[in-house]
């Protein structure tokens, strides 16, 4: 028996500052913003949990990793799913349908596989949520591109190689491509597909 | 004795619009376009555009993208050609007053989200402050390739020479490029960009601009941006490089040398005079040479 939690206490003043935080941190890749205005639905953290109930509804194919389970050991991924289906009537999906993806950081991902959009329609791009351990650790990236006034250094969390490997050398061109959300606790910062990443080699 | 309704509407306060006046599904739905669309700059997502409570030609679109991204704390300014006084302005200004209550200004420096029209202001923007343009017709290539299908797939391919033709075409009629306003650009190198009538003096404003430039066309149903610190490119030729216009005289009423001067009929015997075209910056002009005339006696 799972129990509906509470979604957003004011649902279009939210749903809309949400949206602004995630607009700043998409337009400047790199830019960490704080999402605040609920506690997320366990095992997702806060700002994805906000990501989602701000963005998704019945025209946006979710899909939840199971291994976002490891996280949290007591929350199962079906009681997320049964909140969010709830609140934003989103329809869970496999990964290779899905507009808006969640998955763990230490997770192995077959990004070939995602959908990255067509040549006349690149938008059909998947928006692919990354739940972090912390900005402040993991190897350093320098970012550059739109929306980075000359280039940012930024730590993304210990990422799994197939992340890692897709941030550095995407197996999609320009302008076809996956957007990136990294989440972790209340903070998100967004790669954006016109972002070039760098690995700043260890001292 | 008294009516449901006659106890509802005194115990209530009058149920008037949703914040913004679209429904919550909608704004997702065009908040998801613009995100996609600044993952791509330049690039025209399609969205699902709605009736407004006003004609096509009257920034439809920009009313859908200002009503999408408006919250309760936004300071909103709009302009029209420039101006915060004209129709266009003053009744998109009452109607987000309306259906958001929230606070509006004529000052560039105080919002925090400005819609315009065909100009961008003359007082550079900052970081925190977002540009929504009104876009009559999205499409670069719409008056060379009149079908949807192919300028689709021109802008795929990055095919773009017939553009260059175009201007090329001018230079050989007047012996200069003479498109003077909706200027083609090239964002980001990809995509090649209407940046909506504005005159081609904006252009330059663009490239690496501060500010976030969402652009919506209501009537043809597109979205696209121009996120911060992004290169915009006017087209031109290494032989007949860009420019932008210039005039004989400063601002008629403010001294400016440096703003774009709108030519204005003064009487019935064609007498005109030049005005700056962005008045809150003309009226800030006057107030700085009143100050300093103050203090220099």
């Amino acid at each position: 028996m799972s129990i509906i939690a509470p979604g957003f206490s004011q649902p279009v003043e939210h749903s809309q500052s949400c949206f602004r935080q995630v607009l700043k941190a998409l337009s400047e890749p790199g830019h960490i913003v704080t999402l605040d205005k609920h506690l997320g639905f366990a095992p997702l953290c806060a700002s994805a949990t906000q990501i989602l109930m701000s963005l998704c509804d019945q025209h946006t194919p979710l899909y939840l990793s199971p291994r976002l389970e490891e996280i949290d050991g007591d929350a199962t991924i079906n009681q997320a799913q049964r909140n969010l289906t709830f609140h934003c009537n989103t329809k869970p999906s496999a990964l290779v349908n899905a507009d808006f993806a969640v998955v763990s950081h230490s997770e192995g991902v077959n990004m070939a596989k995602l959908k990255c959009g067509t040549d006349t329609s690149p938008e059909s791009g998947t928006t692919l949520l990354v739940q972090s351990n912390g900005f402040d650790r993991g190897p350093e990236f320098k970012l550059t591109g739109p929306g980075i006034e000359h280039s940012r250094t930024v730590q993304l969390g210990n990422l799994s190689q197939s992340l890692v490997e897709y941030l550095i050398n995407p197996c999609h061109t320009y302008p076809l491509g996956i957007d990136i959300l990294l989440c972790h606790q209340q903070q998100l910062l967004a790669i954006s597909r016109t972002t070039k990443v760098e690995l700043i080699p260890c001292m | 004795m008294q009516s449901f309704n006659q106890i509802v509407s005194a115990t209530e306060p009058e149920q008037d619009y949703n914040f913004g006046y679209l429904d919550e599904q909608t704004k997702r739905m065009i908040r998801r376009a613009i995100l996609k669309g600044v993952a791509l700059p330049g690039y025209q997502v399609a969205f699902g555009g709605r009736e407004m409570p006003m004609p096509y030609g009257w920034g439809t679109g920009g009313i859908m993208l200002s009503a999408s991204i408006l919250g309760q704390d936004d300071v909103f300014k709009v302009i029209d050609q420039g101006a915060d006084d004209t129709t266009n302005a003053v009744s998109i200004r009452q109607f987000f007053a309306k259906v958001c209550h929230l606070e509006t200004t004529t000052e560039t420096a105080k919002a925090s989200v400005i819609q315009t029209r065909h100009r961008i202001p003359e007082q550079p923007l900052r970081n925190d402050q977002i540009l929504v343009f009104q876009v009559p017709i999205p499409e670069p290539l719409r008056f060379i390739e009149p079908r949807e299908t192919e300028t689709k797939k021109m802008h795929s391919l990055g095919e773009y020479g017939s553009m260059q033709v175009k201007l090329y075409e001018d230079i050989v009629k007047y012996g200069y490029i003479a498109t003077s306003y909706a200027y083609p650009v090239m964002v980001h190198g990809r995509y090649l960009m209407d940046p909506s009538p504005i005159p081609k003096f904006d252009n330059p404003k663009m490239h690496q601009s501060n500010a976030l430039m969402l652009f919506g066309a209501g009537r043809e149903k597109r979205i696209y941006c121009i996120p911060p610190y992004t290169d915009v490119a006017s087209l031109d030729f290494e032989d007949h490089p860009f420019s932008i216009q210039q005039w004989q005289a400063p601002c008629s009423l403010c001294g400016s040398e440096t703003s774009f001067l709108d030519e204005v009929l003064i009487d019935d015997q064609g007498q005109r005079m030049f005005v700056c075209s962005d008045t809150d910056y003309c009226q800030g002009q006057l107030a700085k040479n009143a100050a300093e005339e103050a203090l220099h006696g």
